[in-house]
C-alpha cells in the first residue's frame, strides 16, 4: 500500500509546557524551527505545523511562524491555551479556544488555518461541532488505541507539581475514545459543513500501537521503526506527529529552568 | 529524527501536508454516521 504521508509538528512551546515566564527566549520557536526547516529542506518535503495561539503574543514567535508559512509549510490551529482537557470544557470555552487562536494565526500569516489538533488529543463530539461551525476542514485529535491510558497517566505524572494542569488531566472525559473510534479517516457531517477526522496512525490488531515520534523514546528505536513500517504499510494515510522536545537537547533549555522530559537528559 | 524522515520518504508514500492528505482522503471516503458523533448532524 502506498498512499500518502505527512509530518505534523505540534508546536508546544516550552513556555506553555513548563510555565516559563513570558518573554523568555523559547527554543521551541527558535532552535526547533531551524532544525525542522533544515530536515524538511534536506528531504525536499513540507510539513504541517500546529501553533498555540497564546504563544503568538510574542512578536518573535509571530515572525518565526510567518517564516515557516513563507517556506511552504501548512500552519494549523492547536488551540489558544493548550488546555489538556479541551474536549471536556464547555461549548463556549471551546469556541473561545478555537476562535481566538484561529484569528491570531490568520492575522499572523495572512491565511486562516483549516486544520486543528487538540492539546494532548483531547477530543469530543462537542468540539467537532465547534470546529464545523468555525469552518474547519479537518481534525487530527483522535487517539484510537488503549495506549491513550498510559499516555495520560504519564501526562498526569509530568504535572504533579502543577496542580491546575493535573486537575485538567483528571477532568478529561474522553476515556471511551480508544474503544469506540474508527482508526480510519471518516467524515462528520454538521449543519454548516463537514469535518474530516484523521485519527493517529495505529498498527492493526486489538492492541494497536499508536506511532508518533515519542514512542521511539519510550519503547526503543528498533521497535519504533518496526511499528512505523507496519503502520505505513497498513494505513493509506499516515500522519507522523513530532513535538519540539524531539528536536531539542538539554543544552537548549534556558539555564536554571526545569523540564520534565527524560528524552533531554 | 533524520532516520524517521528518511523512513517516510523511502516508504513509497507521497509526502504532502496534512491538508493535502485530507483532500485526497475526502475524495476517497463517503460520508458516514459514526455513532458517537451522530448527535451533531
Amino acid at each position: 500500500m502506498n498512499g500518502y504521508a505527512g509530518i505534523s509538528l505540534h508546536l508546544d512551546s516550552l513556555g506553555e509546557a513548563f510555565g516559563y515566564p513570558d518573554g523568555l527566549y523559547d527554543p521551541a520557536y527558535h532552535q526547533v524551527l531551524d532544525r525542522f526547516q533544515r530536515l524538511c529542506d534536506r528531504f525536499g518535503i513540507r510539513g504541517s505545523v500546529y501553533a498555540i495561539g497564546r504563544d503568538l503574543q510574542d512578536r518573535s514567535h509571530r515572525s518565526r511562524l510567518r517564516w515557516l508559512a513563507h517556506n511552504g509549510h501548512e500552519i494549523g490551529n492547536h488551540s489558544w491555551s493548550h488546555y489538556i482537557n479541551l474536549g471536556s470544557m464547555s461549548t463556549e470555552e471551546m469556541r473561545f479556544e478555537v476562535r481566538a487562536s484561529h484569528f491570531r494565526i490568520a492575522d499572523c500569516i495572512g491565511t486562516a488555518p483549516t486544520g486543528f489538533v487538540a492539546p494532548a488529543w483531547s477530543f469530543s463530539p462537542k468540539l467537532a461541532k465547534v470546529l464545523i461551525s468555525c469552518g474547519y476542514e479537518y481534525d487530527t485529535s483522535l487517539f484510537p488505541t488503549a495506549l491513550l491510558y498510559p499516555f495520560l497517566f504519564k501526562n498526569a505524572l509530568n504535572h504533579l507539581n502543577q496542580p491546575r494542569k493535573l486537575r485538567r488531566v483528571l477532568d478529561r472525559k474522553d476515556w471511551a475514545v480508544p474503544v469506540t473510534t474508527s482508526r480510519d479517516p471518516f467524515l462528520i457531517e454538521g449543519q454548516s459543513g463537514i469535518l474530516l477526522m484523521l485519527p493517529m496512525p495505529v498498527t492493526r490488531g486489538p492492541l494497536g500501537m499508536a506511532v508518533w515520534h515519542t514512542t521511539g523514546f519510550v519503547f526503543g528505536w528498533r521497535r519504533h521503526f518496526e511499528w512505523m513500517r507496519q503502520a505505513m504499510e497498513q494505513r493509506q494515510y499516515f500522519n507522523y506527529v513530532i513535538h519540539p522536545a524531539d528536536l531539542l537537547g538539554e543544552e537548549d533549555i534556558p539555564s536554571g529552568f526545569p523540564h520534565s522530559l527524560e528524552r533531554l537528559s | 529524527m533524520e532516520n524517521c524522515f528518511r523512513a517516510l520518504v523511502e516508504s513509497g508514500k507521497r509526502i504532502v501536508t496534512v491538508r493535502e492528505m485530507i483532500w485526497e482522503a475526502r475524495m476517497a471516503i463517503a460520508p458516514q454516521t459514526v455513532p458517537e458523533f451522530a448527535s451533531i448532524a
